[in-house]
């Protein structure tokens, strides 16, 4: 049971690393500002203050505050969000599947471009193919994402408009108008995740419109991966290439093609899979920039407005989340690396 | 026999040099076959050059000067503004031109010192993570891993969420969370090092442990670091730009790359150029550093040499 | 080339055709550091059914001259002279495709380390059969066996089925087929259980019989040439031995010819009938095995066999003085003369000729004269 055994490990990391990453903002939070404020309105009396005090026990010593924080937290209670006016949990769920939608568009692009991109870089290593995808993914990289963003806006939403072009949607994940006026508008929410809702009740007109909508943020989002995807895709072929057993392979007569599909790729996919199982994990942490610039009703989003909103629990609930998300994704990688290179045994 | 060989030419005897300076002469020519370094160095020098110098040719109190009569929604994109704005002017009326060059030693200044405290806490802490070990050096790769957890701009978000807004604390915030990385790189450094034999001969003979660690083991584990602080920069400046952006930090009238990317959002249907211009510089940075970080990990890289 | 090389060229012609004939190659790296002249005139043959010894230090030129033959040379490397002859033609001359053809029929390398030469993401069955598929016809035959066997009726050999084309089998029996001509080629090299070897990755097995995969994968194709570069290096002496009786026993079954590579003179005195001596990227001495041994001309070879340990003598190790040259500024004239005892002021100017100096024994020094043939 050894693989039992490993998970059981990770995850009591997990739970070591969580406990860190909380309790370095929650301290912060605590001592540098004064959680009171969350709970206060103008009209709050100093009995009332008391009693805010009281209620949300704010007299205790800091490190038992935190422990019940801490414990809270795994049993589903994050605090109250006086931006959402919704417990944090509840906020949060609600808009994480859309957040997920957005992921997983923006993962399958990343990997039907930069995949094969990488492959052909790495194969025609110094020809003209390869030096038009390295600058092409290192200018991909080099891009701040809220420009892009802004700047697809512009040309496929404003410009196109100005010129006659069909649009691109600019904002949010559907049209809510649309969405009041048409007779079956986005219900029933079956997973929440609006293309999928659509897609399996067969609403061809909100499917239609949503897809418009996912466009312009999954590019984005897709364009910086991609940079890294292909980077990553192309030194790890150029390794491949270079190792003996291909050079055993070209001496069986083996066709370039076989040598290249079979025998290399086989090996050089292994560390690309698992750098987008990464890149998948993080984009589930919302990619908060561009949920922003889009209006995606994400998690993102909403961390984003919670930051600027200084709402700390909002904030406090997103990256605890998004903590767990991504040690959960390094450990499923792991796990799916060991899968696939019969080499390394956990 | 070959054509043209001459079978009596002697050998021209090799001069004889440290294989340090060999290494890096190396080193140098494989980085000038590389074009593409070679204009991230350009362009890294020129915009450095740039963020310096430029401030001298700009009237110092620019980000004050405002000018509504310039900015008013019905000047913005009017092509009449002329030379004396080459670039334009802000939704305030200033020139853009002189705000790109103050905000250009800003963001350079702030990303380089970030990385440049990283840098040192991290390699301080690395050192000694790798070479006093222990329970001490675990301590220390616990907490690195915990930072390590998250991506920087979620852990910039987190901290600039419960600092007060201001430059200072977005430096702050973004040098806590970018020095484990280093730690990381050079504690590994130092565990290789420690091992190889001139390490124990030299303690043998009784140099002091800190003598060995600075003058030794820490100039054999610098390359890796070098990369990944260039590299660093680049994604710093991302990562401020996006922070300042959204609003953390900065009050709108502060000349910076991304505090006046957002300015122009408001006119962004009007007058595109306020988004692009100072993007573009944004892109710049970050493409050089990046660039020249590259280039430096393919020369360093052992694997990759003839 | 010198006059008497030339004379001797033309009388091994007149000969039957060797299976592989090396005439004057000679090949440059150009690196970082300069030009690197690797090989400098390799002349060196390999008759039907012999097995050639091509034995030096390491560096001295064994492994690029290999991987001429097979078309295998890096990008940084160039042919600037010679010819390499299988059979009549000149490899150097044919297209890349024609070589990747030549590899899949004609010529086999086996190689030193079998653990970085496998692939280790792949079974040995997948790096096998995609040896054996390459040849054309042979899986059908088997798959045709395999229904005689298993009872079930043939399929029409001639006229096609009931669309006109010819008969294809199944994925399924294909892959039956493949396994059993698979297994076959693993028991042959004397694997045991090739079943199970079949299924399994390069890491869970030995090296000795990683070595024999290897060996497999090459006869699969029965070539015409067999060369093994190194292949007992990486291996402890009773896995050697075992390899070495191995192709023993492919040469009688097979009657391929074999170009064996390796600095070991134990493993060419085990299975070669003649040897070649390199040294700094040309062959200086070439004799048949006996002879080599019991009369070695060339100073570097007399060297090479003082060299080796003798159970029964208690003298020193007699090693050869100064060390291989830089084969960037290498020695003018004969290479060898900077280390040699017998050398005089021509060693230096010109390089020696390669010459017939007795029967079936060639040498390239200034010390021995072209032997007389009857005028």
């Amino acid at each position: 049971m050894r693989l039992y055994e490993y998970i059981v490990r990770r995850m009591i990391l997990l739970i070591f690393v969580l406990a860190g990453v909380t309790l370095v903002v929650f301290y912060l939070s605590h001592v540098i500002s004064n959680p009171l404020y969350l709970y206060l309105t103008p009209k709050t009396t100093q009995a009332g203050i008391q009693a805010l005090i009281e209620k949300y026990g704010l007299n205790q010593p800091l490190p038992v505050q935190y422990f019940k924080y801490f414990i809270g937290l795994f049993t589903g209670d994050w605090g109250y969000s006086k931006l959402a006016t919704q417990p944090v949990f509840t906020a949060i769920a609600q808009r994480f599947p859309n957040t997920v939608e957005l992921a997983i568009a923006a993962v399958i692009l990343t990997i039907a471009v930069g995949i094969p991109l990488g492959i052909v870089s790495g194969v025609m290593n110094g020809k003209w193919a390869d030096h038009a995808s390295r600058i092409f993914a290192i200018v991909g990289v080099s891009l701040p994402v809220f420009w892009l963003g802004l700047l697809l806006k512009i040309l496929f939403y404003y410009d196109f408009n100005v010129w006659g072009l069909p649009n691109l949607p600019s904002s949010g994940a559907y049209d809510t108008i649309l969405a009041l006026s048409h007779p079956a508008g986005l219900s029933p929410t079956i997973t929440g995740v609006p293309l999928l809702d659509t897609l399996v009740t067969g609403n061809w007109v909100m499917f239609s419109d949503s897809f418009a909508h996912l466009i312009l943020p999954a590019v984005t989002l897709a364009f910086i991966s991609i940079g890294n995807i292909t980077r990553i895709m192309r030194s790890s072929m150029l390794e491949v290439l270079r190792q003996d057993y291909i050079t055993l392979a070209r001496s069986k007569g083996l066709t370039e093609r076989i040598v290249i599909y079979r025998h290399a790729l086989r090996n050089a996919m292994v560390p690309t899979l698992t750098v987008s199982g990464l890149i998948f994990a993080g984009l589930l942490g919302g990619a908060p920039i561009t949920e922003f610039i889009f209006q995606w009703p994400g998690i993102g989003q909403l961390s984003i407005n919670g930051l600027l909103s200084n709402d700390l629990s909002l904030v406090l609930g997103y990256v605890f989340l998004t903590t767990i998300i991504i040690v959960v994704a390094n450990l499923a990688v792991d796990i799916l690396y060991a899968y696939m290179d019969p080499r390394v045994r956990i | 026999m070959r054509k043209g060989m001459d079978e009596t030419m002697p050998a021209p005897p090799p001069k004889r040099v440290s294989p340090m300076v060999a290494e890096v002469r190396y080193a140098l020519h494989l980085l000038t076959l590389n074009k593409l370094v070679l204009a991230g160095i350009g362009l890294a020098v020129g915009l450095t050059l740039l963020a310096i110098i430029g401030p001298f040719f700009v009237p110092a109190n620019t980000p004050n000067a405002i000018n509504f009569q310039l900015g008013s929604q019905s000047e913005l994109g009017n092509p009449n503004i002329g030379w004396a704005h080459p670039l334009g002017v802000d939704t305030y009326g200033r020139d853009t031109l002189s705000l790109i060059i103050l905000a250009l030693g800003l963001d350079m200044g702030a990303a380089g010192l970030v990385v440049g405290i990283g840098l040192v806490v991290g390699v301080l802490l690395g050192v000694t993570a790798g070479y006093i070990g222990g329970k001490i050096g675990e301590a220390i790769m616990r907490i690195t891993d915990i930072f390590l957890a998250l991506p920087l701009f979620i852990w910039a978000l987190a901290i600039a969420a419960v600092l007060t807004r201001s430059l200072n604390s977005l430096i702050i915030a973004l040098a806590t969370v970018s020095w484990p990385g280093y730690t990381r790189i050079i504690r590994g450094q130092v565990l290789v090092e420690k091992g190889k034999p001139y390490v124990e001969g030299l303690q043998a003979v009784g140099v002091a442990r800190w003598r060995i660690m600075l003058r030794h083991v820490v100039p054999n584990s610098i390359f890796p670091l070098l990369v990944q602080a260039t590299l660093d920069i680049g994604g710093v400046i991302l990562t401020l730009a996006a922070l300042t952006f959204l609003g953390v930090g900065l009050t709108p009238l502060v000349p910076e790359l991304g505090q006046m990317v957002s300015n122009g959002t408001t006119y962004i249907q009007i007058d595109p150029a306020l988004i692009t211009i100072p993007g573009l510089f944004i892109v710049a940075i970050s493409l050089s550093f990046n660039l020249v970080g590259d280039g430096l990990r393919d020369v360093l890289d052992p694997r990759l040499r003839r | 080339m010198g006059q008497a090389t030339e004379e001797v060229l033309s009388k091994k012609d007149n000969q039957a055709r060797p299976v592989l004939d090396i005439k004057g190659l000679m090949v440059d790296f150009t690196t970082y550091a300069g030009v690197v002249k690797a090989l400098d005139g390799v002349i060196l043959d390999v008759k039907k059914g012999e097995a050639l010894g091509l034995v030096g230090e390491s560096g001295c030129g064994k492994s690029v001259t290999a991987a001429t033959i097979e078309g295998l040379l890096p990008d940084n490397a160039h042919v600037v002279g010679g010819e390499v002859l299988l059979g009549e033609d000149d490899l150097l001359k044919k297209s890349k495709s024609d070589m990747r053809k030549i590899r899949v029929n004609d010529v086999a390398i086996v190689f030193q380390d079998p653990m970085t030469f496998l692939n280790p993401v792949l079974t040995i069955g997948t790096q096998l059969t995609e040896v054996i598929d390459m040849e054309e016809g042979i899986v059908d035959k088997e798959a045709l066996k395999v229904l005689e066997e298993e009872g079930k009726p043939k399929p029409p050999t001639t006229g096609g089925n009931a669309s006109g084309k010819p008969w294809k089998p199944t994925r399924s029996l294909r892959k039956k087929a493949l396994r059993r001509l698979a297994t076959q080629a693993l028991s042959k090299v004397g694997l045991p259980d090739p079943d199970r070897i079949f299924d399994e990755y390069p890491h869970e097995l030995s090296g000795g019989m990683r070595q024999r995969c290897m060996i497999a994968m090459a006869i699969a194709r029965n070539p015409v040439l067999f060369i093994a570069d190194e292949i007992t290096t990486a291996l402890d002496v009773t896995m050697q031995a075992q390899i070495l009786d191995l192709l023993r026993a492919l040469r009688r079954d097979f009657e391929s010819s074999i170009l064996i590579i390796t600095h070991d003179l134990g493993v060419v005195a085990s299975i070669c009938d003649k040897v070649s001596v390199m040294y700094a990227g040309s062959v200086v001495e070439t004799a048949d095995i006996r002879e080599i041994f019991a009369n070695p001309l060339h100073p570097y070879t007399q060297g090479l066999l003082k060299a080796v340990p003798k159970v029964m003598g208690e003298k020193e190790l007699d090693s050869i003085p100064g060390s291989v040259p830089d084969l960037i500024y290498p020695p003018a004239g004969c290479r060898f003369h900077p280390r040699c005892q017998y050398a005089w002021d021509l060693c230096a100017k010109e390089k020696p000729p390669h010459i017939e100096t007795a029967p079936r024994h060639w040498v390239e020094c200034h010390l021995y004269k072209e032997m007389k043939t009857s005028g």
